[in-house]
């Protein structure tokens, strides 16, 4: 299955971390691809050993802590965990701005994040907004809703704060249309194999288990190894079904604009980074047998579409949270989008967290202590 | 739910795997029905069930499981009430990574032997070998320790009271059965610390009576709040407390959603300490909490019958089903567009109504897939009912049919809907209510086993005793154990004698073979 990753960045092998303690080489195209595993034993009742590496090769997962207590402390061990990490000048600005703000704090893993309640509540926000603004779409016939294509800045009005819902239409009514599912973490080598075309480009990124039956999970991007997010999958009788989901999003940006949010949407270009959306066409109805009998009695095959936002949406300032009482936050915030070099580093981009919905000021406490309840409680 | 499954070594009736494909679906074919009956063969009924209803479908790997939209839905709803209900006592969301590093995970030994012969392991990425493995979370005490350790230097960044939505993977080996024991899961995990024993404590409770909300009034699933023995309590912890249901077709116990009061031994190995307002060096008071998609399980064993699931109405993500009933010569677009009007109304008072308007199924079949997929309430619309400005209500717990005026529908409808919610949970209660027996010897213990009761004995609580219970009832069904000590407890007469050891009793306690 192709996912949705950025073209890679030359400039990636040069800014891998010497400290890391999971190198990922680029596997050389040349290398043979393993054999089917079509007939591997099961192992059913084999424990995995309890793997202990030796106390040598096991870095130290926290930096030391200061002695005391003192609030002045705190904010330079802040400033020492960053420096600890031993990450090159260019991104010191915004880090800093990520870890002082206590969105993200580093893991033990290497490019691995902890996403604090402060991101976490702003990751729950776009998903309420998404799951109402897909309600809505499904009402109106609409059958996709790739809205961060629009980079909407959500006016004042769209919101309720005072009972933490979307104002202007109930979505615990709207949101039945929509239905969720949750597969697996995992995926068998054979099944793997299928997407053949895909896996050279994937590989350097699978990781794979010692365990009785083997298995995989992927890490998209080297931004961070493991991310949230929501990805679709629709499946048609027709291409201009599929076709045609794809392109409403010209129709929704006109009805979205016009009819519900009256919100001003500054730069679609930025836009397209934060949200994508493919019609992946038969390939992958071929490649996985996805066939059916239609009307006439014959058997074809489906044409598909996907489209997916991410927690790394929130890197490119599709939403914008503004808060007013946070002149240093909102200025470091700011000079970092504006002053980014051209070769900054990939891994300063996945730093970068700009959400802007303007929030009245007595609600930007509640925002920052988690006090965000994304969907209306049932009754 | 984290540490205590570790602990149950004990066989169990396997429930066989279900081929997805066997009951492929034929058009107008009148195929739809369960192979097995709950009352005589309980493990494969709920096998065909689950996959039946469209629940779940198998997958590729053995014990993990696809979770399709209707039961998603289920969880989904569950997590629009709890999610709110933590948000008020200032417990905030966040996500920390999936992976644990080696050195973090040893740091507890109890806690991880618990857990290490269910850990997966990553070794490789792509093609070339990790310097170091890495370990897919069990659960996320490890993972989140060694950070409220950094996060907490004095009492005024206390409490830190923190949850995460996600999954987690424990690579069992025996016994996959959906929703209740699989290789990976999703589930609610929270990890708060205090600064004393009496906040901790007291949010032990408070965490325990929403969970107790969650299957009493949204499941319609009757449980019991109590405490875990010191055999059975979270490894590592201080004491576990939990609420048990109980599935009467088995004779089975089931661990429904744990709290445990971690005490300080966490604090104590990962260093979590504060500066209190004596400005003394003190640990924190700890507690960790979780429920999982283990409850949709245990709502299918509960109330589903022998033509399939049988969903509460505050848990269904279709509540109403519409179904027009065409008769020849009769106007079938006014049916039609009758059938239309109702969901819209039913709708817009907040009902989940969907309609069934395809035309390639018989009105009969159509009953019985809504009655396989546990809709509590179906609504059918024909000429007759048309002429008249009514329609016809039929409940899907006990099949009552039931006219109702067209003026009247929200009304009716929402009282039938609570009618039907509070009648599975009646029904589920009385049922749970009349297996529990009451002994008081070891005869009658072992004759009360054999009768697949849930059996409340007076008990000297000691660990011998009942790792002792538990080999002499070792056996192919299982072994007897605790399922808890309920907060609730009866008078215990002076002189009482516990019925497994002769000693005097201290408590009574819930006792079984459980899943």
């Amino acid at each position: 299955m192709k996912r949705f990753m950025l073209p890679r960045n030359p400039l990636m092998d040069a800014v891998e971390l010497p400290s890391s303690p999971s190198p990922t080489p680029t596997t050389s195209s040349t290398k043979p691809r393993p054999s089917s595993r079509k007939h591997k034993p099961s192992k059913e009742n084999d424990t995995p050993s309890f793997i202990t590496p030796s106390p040598a090769k096991l870095k130290s997962p926290l930096p030391p802590r200061p002695p005391s207590s003192n609030p002045l402390k705190r904010k330079l061990t802040a400033v020492d965990a960053v420096t600890n990490n031993s990450l090159p000048a260019p991104s010191d600005s915004g880090i800093k701005v990520v870890v002082n703000t206590e969105m993200v704090e580093y893991y033990d893993i290497s490019s691995c994040y902890i996403l604090r309640p402060w991101s976490m509540a702003i990751w729950e926000i776009m998903q309420s907004f998404i799951q109402c603004m897909s309600a809505i779409l499904q009402e109106h016939e609409y059958r996709i809703a790739d809205l961060f294509l629009l980079n909407i800045y959500i006016s004042q009005s769209c919101f309720n704060f005072e009972n933490n819902v979307l104002e202007f239409f109930d979505p615990e009514v709207k949101k039945m249309k929509i239905k969720t599912c949750y597969f697996p973490l995992f995926v068998s080598p054979e099944i793997l194999q299928k997407e053949k075309d895909h896996v050279e480009d994937f590989a350097p990124e699978y990781g794979t288990l010692s365990s009785p039956l083997c298995g995989a999970y992927r890490s998209f991007d080297f931004r961070s190894r493991q991310f949230l997010w929501q990805e679709r999958h629709t499946a048609f009788a027709t291409k201009d079904e599929a076709d045609a989901e794809v392109f409403e999003i010209l129709e929704l940006y006109r009805r979205i604009y016009e009819e519900y949010l009256a919100a001003f949407i500054p730069n679609t270009g930025r836009g397209i980074q934060g949200a994508t959306s493919y019609c992946l066409g038969q390939n992958f109805a071929k490649m996985f047998e996805i066939n059916f009998e239609n009307e006439k009695g014959e058997k074809a095959m489906v044409w598909k579409s996907s489209w997916a936002y991410s927690t790394q949406t929130m890197q490119r300032g599709c939403f914008r949270i503004r808060t007013h009482d946070q002149q240093v936050t909102k200025t470091q915030l700011y000079r970092c989008t504006r002053v980014r070099p051209h070769n900054s580093i990939l891994i300063s981009e996945a730093l970068l967290i700009l959400i802007s919905i303007n929030i009245p000021k007595k609600h930007e406490q509640d925002l920052k202590d988690g006090n965000w309840v994304g969907v209306k409680p049932n009754p | 739910m984290a540490g205590t499954e570790a602990k149950k070594t004990e066989s169990k009736k396997p429930a066989a795997k279900q081929s997805g494909g066997k009951k492929k679906e034929v058009k107008k074919e009148t195929g739809l029905g369960l192979t097995h009956r709950k009352a005589e063969n309980f493990g494969e009924w709920y096998s065909e069930v689950v996959v039946n209803a469209e629940m779940i479908e198998y997958y590729d790997i053995s014990g993990c499981y696809i979770l399709r939209p209707w039961s998603m839905a289920i969880w989904e709803i569950m997590q629009e009430f709890f999610d709110p209900e933590i948000k008020k006592m200032k417990i905030k969301n966040c996500y920390f990574p999936l992976f644990v590093s080696p050195g973090v995970l040893q740091k507890e030994k109890d806690h991880v032997e618990g857990f290490a012969p269910e850990v997966a392991w990553v070794t490789k990425s792509g093609e070339s070998e990790l310097e170091i493995p890495i370990a897919i979370r069990p659960t996320s005490e490890t993972v989140m320790y060694p950070y409220y350790s950094k996060w907490i230097r004095g009492h005024r960044d206390l409490p830190l009271k923190l949850n995460q939505w996600c999954n987690v993977v424990r690579w069992e080996f025996s016994n996959p059965t959906p929703f209740i024991r699989s290789r990976e899961f999703l589930w609610q995990e929270g990890h708060t610390a205090f600064a004393s024993k009496e906040e901790a404590d007291a949010e032990v409770l408070e965490i325990l009576e929403l969970y107790r909300r969650i299957y009493e009034e949204y499941l319609a699933v009757p449980v019991i709040k109590g405490k875990k023995s010191e055999l059975e309590k979270f490894a590592g912890g201080l004491y576990t407390t939990s609420v048990e249901a109980f599935i009467p077709n088995t004779g089975r116990g089931i661990q429904g959603a744990t709290s445990h009061c971690l005490g300080q031994n966490f604090a104590k190995m990962f260093e979590i300490n504060f500066e209190n307002e004596k400005g003394e060096r003190a640990m924190v008071w700890q507690n960790s909490w979780a429920y999982s998609t283990r409850t949709i399980g245990v709502m299918v064993m509960v109330h589903g019958d022998d033509k399939g699931l049988v969903l509460p109405p505050k848990v269904a993500s279709v509540q109403v089903i519409v179904i027009p009933v065409p008769y020849k010569d009769a106007d079938t677009q006014g049916i039609f567009d009758a059938c239309s009007a109702t969901v819209n109304t039913l709708n817009e008072a907040g009902i989940r109504a969907e309609s069934d308007s395809r035309d390639n199924y018989s009105p009969g079949w159509k009953y019985s897939n809504w009655e396989m997929k546990g809709v509590p309430l179906r609504i059918e619309i024909g000429p007759k009912d048309l002429a008249n400005k009514q329609v016809r209500a039929v409940r899907r717990d006990n099949g009552a049919k039931i006219d109702i005026a067209s003026a009247d529908l929200v009304v009716e409808i929402k009282k039938l809907l609570d009618t039907i919610q509070q009648n599975l949970f009646d029904v589920a209660k009385q049922k749970r209510d009349e297996c529990i027996q009451i002994i008081h010897t070891w005869d009658e213990f072992v004759q009360a086993l054999n009768q697949r009761k849930m059996i409340f004995a007076p008990w000297c609580d000691e660990e011998e005793v009942e790792a002792d219970v538990k080999a002499r009832t070792k056996g192919e069904m299982g072994a007897a154990k605790t399922l808890c000590s309920p907060f609730d407890q009866p008078e215990l007469p002076e002189g009482t004698k516990c019925f497994a050891s002769g000693k005097p009793a201290t408590k009574w306690t819930y006792w079984g073979r459980s899943y």
